[in-house]
């Protein structure tokens, strides 16, 4: 690891593998920022989302360590499914990690977190005759 | 036996043992140690997950206002962000060309000159429509 890396080679790897499982669980797009904010945390967050490909079907997962803050941001279509007080519930579950200092354990946390809150609802019924 | 083979396996192989297994438990956190902190002092560079092509599209040096990396050469559909990256504005060029997205350099040839940005990421007030739309959460730790 080189220095003034935030992430070893392996916790880059995690973090990758995270957000693949979690793309196939969900059908959505995740994208990790770690970094410092321009300004405002939550306004750097909705420029980055607003930055991507499909923003509306992406989740995007800023954390500013600097600013010791973590910010979630749902496209539209996601946000037809997930509610915003369940995206704060599983960004709680980075907390415990991140206090620690490992924020590779606590992004991972969230990453699953939301992989399983953005996940399409199943229909048993859309057949019935 | 002679008390050398018995120094050496009584007193040389257990201290040995002793030392390895020392070594092994405290590898990974003097590794991770090197690890900057979250805080005030943090240092490290800004990273970008999920996001690889559109850093490739940059270094390709293509056009800067409607990037469509979909067909980018050597790119591996397995790694993570597979989700037809197109970079709409300057603003998101930016942002993904100071940051260096971990993809995208892992995927550079070797010894390309890449700027390594050390300032804040540059983002303008978003879009208020988009905002409207988008939801969320924000937590401090």
């Amino acid at each position: 690891m080189s220095g003034g890396d935030a992430f070893s080679h392996f916790e880059r790897h995690e973090i990758d593998k995270a957000i693949r499982d979690a793309e196939r669980v969900s059908g959505r797009n995740f994208y990790v920022h770690v970094g410092q904010s321009a300004g405002d945390s939550r306004r750097t967050a909705l420029a980055l989302h607003g930055s991507v490909a499909e923003p509306a079907n992406s989740i995007l997962i800023h954390v500013d360590p600097t600013e010791r803050t973590l910010e979630i941001v749902t496209g539209s279509r996601v946000r037809e499914t997930v509610d915003d007080r369940h995206v704060a519930l599983a960004g709680l579950s980075m907390q415990t990690a991140f206090e620690a200092g490992d924020l590779t354990r606590g992004l991972l946390a969230v990453i699953q977190q939301l992989a399983q809150l953005a996940r399409p609802v199943r229909s048993l019924h859309t057949e019935t005759p | 036996m002679s008390a050398l083979e018995a120094l050496f396996i009584f007193v040389g192989i257990p201290l040995l043992l002793a030392v390895a297994i020392t070594v092994m438990v405290l590898a990974p956190s003097l590794a991770k140690s090197k690890s900057p902190r979250a805080g005030r002092d943090w240092h490290a560079e800004p990273e970008w997950f999920g996001a690889p092509r559109a850093v490739r599209a940059i270094q390709a040096g293509r056009n800067s206002r409607q990037i469509d990396t979909e067909s980018g050469d050597g790119y591996d559909p397995a790694s993570a962000g597979h989700h037809g990256n197109t970079v709409k504005d300057e603003q998101a060029l930016t942002v993904a060309r100071d940051d260096q997205g971990t993809r995208g350099n892992r995927d550079l040839p070797a010894g390309t000159n890449v700027p390594v940005r050390t300032e804040p990421v540059t983002a303008g007030p978003p879009d208020d429509s988009s905002r409207d739309q988008t939801g969320g959460a924000s937590v401090r730790w």
